[in-house]
């Protein structure tokens, strides 16, 4: 089953070495497929040049809300689409899972659906990162007032009709706690659904820093004024 | 003496100068006019800025020149991150733009 009017937008900086083979799988599945290279200084650019995919280029690195963003406006612009999905590119999510949320937001009312890793799959975080992604969650709710059981996970899927709502600014990763006060300030509907993750060392290494959460706690103090 | 000369010529063109300039900010124009008249009134007779460090509760006008100094510092510092945001913001935003653009442009050849 394809899913035609449905985008997968990839952002990736650097990300050469695993790209390919999940561009692969996520086109065994889906027909649209946006790769947003983010400024990298690797040859992502050639191992992806006889893919059947859309690739957008930023000149320069700007973070991982920029790139998303980017795939946004490709998305909106296009007539028939409906939703777009976002999707990691250093392998953590599963393919299964992107099948699973555009089923989802295919039949569902809700305008987003933001996959969840603590529903049934939090034993598969490092221990650390868990608690820590737990505590940025937790502000994030005390933030927001929006209740979810996992703020950061790259894993998502919006209805274009909400995508046109939302007016995101930050360029980095938390532009995941400014689209929860979006959702929180605009009402818009959302539900959770369960993902699975899958941390390589791969993945550990290139994924977001604990530190960073640091910087998201005061993106969300920038918000809350 | 020719150095303490050169110091009120210094400061008073600073004062005009802060009179004068369109400032984005109107804590900046404040500081550099503030600031002037502090470093004249240093120059011209120190015992006025210690009256004005007794009036506004500081101990000497040491002290209210390091207090002035470091709040134009941390403000200094304010402003410019600020206006570094202000810009990283529109460099995002051209970065993306250009990208979509390109990306019409390959679709249309």
């Amino acid at each position: 089953m394809k899913f035609d009017n449905i985008y997968i937008i990839v952002p990736a900086f650097n990300e050469a070495k695993v790209i390919r083979i999940i561009l692969i799988a996520l086109l065994r599945r889906f027909r649209n497929i946006v790769v947003i290279n983010d400024g990298s200084t690797d040859n992502i650019m050639e191992v992806t040049k006889d893919l059947d995919i859309t690739l957008l280029n930023h000149e320069i690195n700007l973070g991982v809300g920029a790139a998303v963003q980017t795939g946004f406006d490709y998305v909106e612009r296009i007539p028939l689409s409906y939703a777009a999905i976002t999707f990691d590119a250093d392998g953590q999510h599963s393919v299964e899972d992107a099948i699973s949320i555009a089923e989802a937001i295919q039949s569902c009312e809700e305008e987003i659906i933001f996959g969840s890793r603590f529903i049934e799959h939090d034993k598969n975080i490092p221990f650390i990162k868990r608690n820590v992604l737990r505590f940025v969650t937790f502000l994030t709710k005390i933030a927001t007032g929006v209740k979810l059981t996992d703020a950061h996970n790259g894993l998502k899927a919006y209805k274009v009709s909400v995508i046109r709502k939302l007016k995101l600014q930050f360029s980095g990763y938390s532009y995941e706690s400014e689209l929860i006060t979006e959702v929180a300030k605009k009402k818009i509907s959302y539900k959770e659904l369960s993902t699975n993750v899958k941390y390589t060392d791969y993945s550990l290494k290139k994924g977001q820093k604990l530190t960073n959460g640091l910087l998201i706690i005061e993106d969300l103090l920038k918000l809350w004024k | 003496m020719i150095i303490k000369y050169i110091f009120i010529i210094i400061f008073v063109s600073l004062f005009f100068y802060g009179i004068i300039r369109p400032f984005t900010s109107i804590f900046a124009k404040l500081f550099l006019i503030i600031g002037s008249i502090l470093g004249l009134l240093s120059l011209l007779g120190s015992k006025y800025v210690n009256e004005i460090a007794l009036f506004v509760g500081v101990e000497n006008a040491t002290l209210l020149y390091l207090y002035f100094g470091l709040v134009t510092i941390f403000l200094f510092i304010i402003i410019t991150i600020n206006r570094f945001d202000e810009v990283n913001n529109n460099i995002a935003k051209l970065t993306r733009k250009i990208s979509l653009l390109e990306s019409e442009l390959n679709e249309n050849k």
